[in-house]
């Protein structure tokens, strides 16, 4: 079986990146990727660009399946809550941006979040623990091994950052909670194939089968569920609406 | 005195990696060859790469479409891919090192990937 690869962690310039969707494609397509996720970055308060970056994906056809997503990132878990809150409905995944222990924590304990990005960024430790790992399978919550700051760092920084993120991982097999590995590229210069974002796993002791469900099983698994509970027949887990005209 | 193989149980497993730089410029192989080693001895030290078994053959790199083979042994194929993913750029020039295939044998490296059809 052929496997696709999905990278969902993509910034256009529509957000903090900086190239244009056109050429995001364009390199998608050249590095054999078959579905990839557009983020627009929220900070705070701000409000959302997703209608812009919508129209501006419908201008372009290709085989690619292209996904809209919103990053969340703040300080303040009361406005994490309310903007993911907000934003759910509108788009296809949420992701949190963690890094700090208050945001990493209420993020893993919210089921409408998708994935929490980065746990480990700009901390001394690894920003899991077990009580966390496991809020995060109850939760559907994936947690994120993002490829562009393995990229740009070097010597220490990277050391510490592979072996937080190596922590990571061990929590998240003992817990089986989902792990994604995304490219989370600025320019397109930043996006990797399918099988190279893969081969980080060989770094932080996960296997080879592992590390490629990371990036193609799980997120797959992911989109699905985010468009199954966006369902109008969709209750809650568990139940849903499955003939309308009986009722 | 000819030095003798090794016996075949003994002989290292081997796996050629084709790999193909995507960008717009044109890279010499001395450039690439440098890149490409010192990214796999940051990576994994000079203990940890000479495990790997690494050889570049010069004969098969063609600068006009920046595609080249690196052969390592059959067990390490992934962390020589992790260093080609990490590499960002070759004289300031941004780049990405895509890999094309993996295979045992020179001879199949050529005939899949490098010949024209």
């Amino acid at each position: 079986m052929e496997r696709k690869f999905t990278d969902l962690h993509i910034y256009s310039n529509l957000s903090i990146g900086q190239n244009s969707i056109a050429d995001i494609i364009k390199m998608a397509e050249s590095l054999g990727l078959s579905s990839i996720c557009i983020i627009d970055y929220v900070k705070d308060k701000n409000k959302d660009n997703l209608n812009a970056l919508r129209d501006e994906i419908i201008k372009h056809k290709t085989d690619i399946k292209i996904y809209t997503g919103i990053e969340v990132s703040t300080d303040d878990p009361e406005i994490m809550r309310l903007q993911v809150k907000k934003l759910r409905d509108t788009a296809d995944i949420i992701i949190v941006s963690g890094g700090n222990p208050k945001i990493n924590r209420v993020a893993v304990e919210n089921p409408r979040v998708d994935i929490l990005a980065h746990p480990e960024l700009g901390r001394k430790d690894s920003g899991l623990d077990n009580v966390m790992a496991k809020l995060a399978t109850e939760n559907g919550v994936a947690i994120e091994l993002n490829f562009k700051y393995v990229l740009n760092s070097y010597r220490k920084v990277r050391s510490h950052l592979l072996s937080h993120m190596r922590t990571n991982v061990v929590l998240a097999k003992k817990y089986k909670t989902p792990l994604v590995i995304t490219s989370g590229a600025e320019s397109i210069f930043d996006m990797r194939a399918g099988r190279e974002l893969a081969s980080i796993g060989s770094l932080i002791d996960l296997e080879l089968a592992q590390s490629l469900d990371c990036i193609s099983q799980i997120p797959e698994n992911i989109i699905n569920h985010a468009k199954k509970v966006k369902d109008t027949n969709y209750i809650m887990p568990g139940v849903e609406v499955i003939n309308n005209k009986d009722i | 005195m000819k030095i003798n193989r090794l016996p075949p149980t003994m002989e290292i497993r081997e796996r050629y990696i084709i790999f193909s730089i995507v960008s717009e410029n044109k890279y010499s192989l001395e450039n690439t060859v440098k890149t490409i080693w010192s990214s796999i001895l940051q990576l994994f030290g000079e203990v940890g790469s000479s495990e790997f078994n690494v050889w570049i053959p010069s004969n098969l790199y063609n600068e006009n479409t920046n595609t080249g083979i690196i052969r390592c042994s059959h067990n390490h194929v992934q962390q020589v891919r992790a260093s080609l993913a990490l590499i960002k750029s070759i004289d300031n020039k941004p780049l990405i090192f895509k890999t094309l295939g993996v295979t045992g044998t020179i001879r199949s490296a050529k005939d899949k990937f490098l010949t024209v059809k």
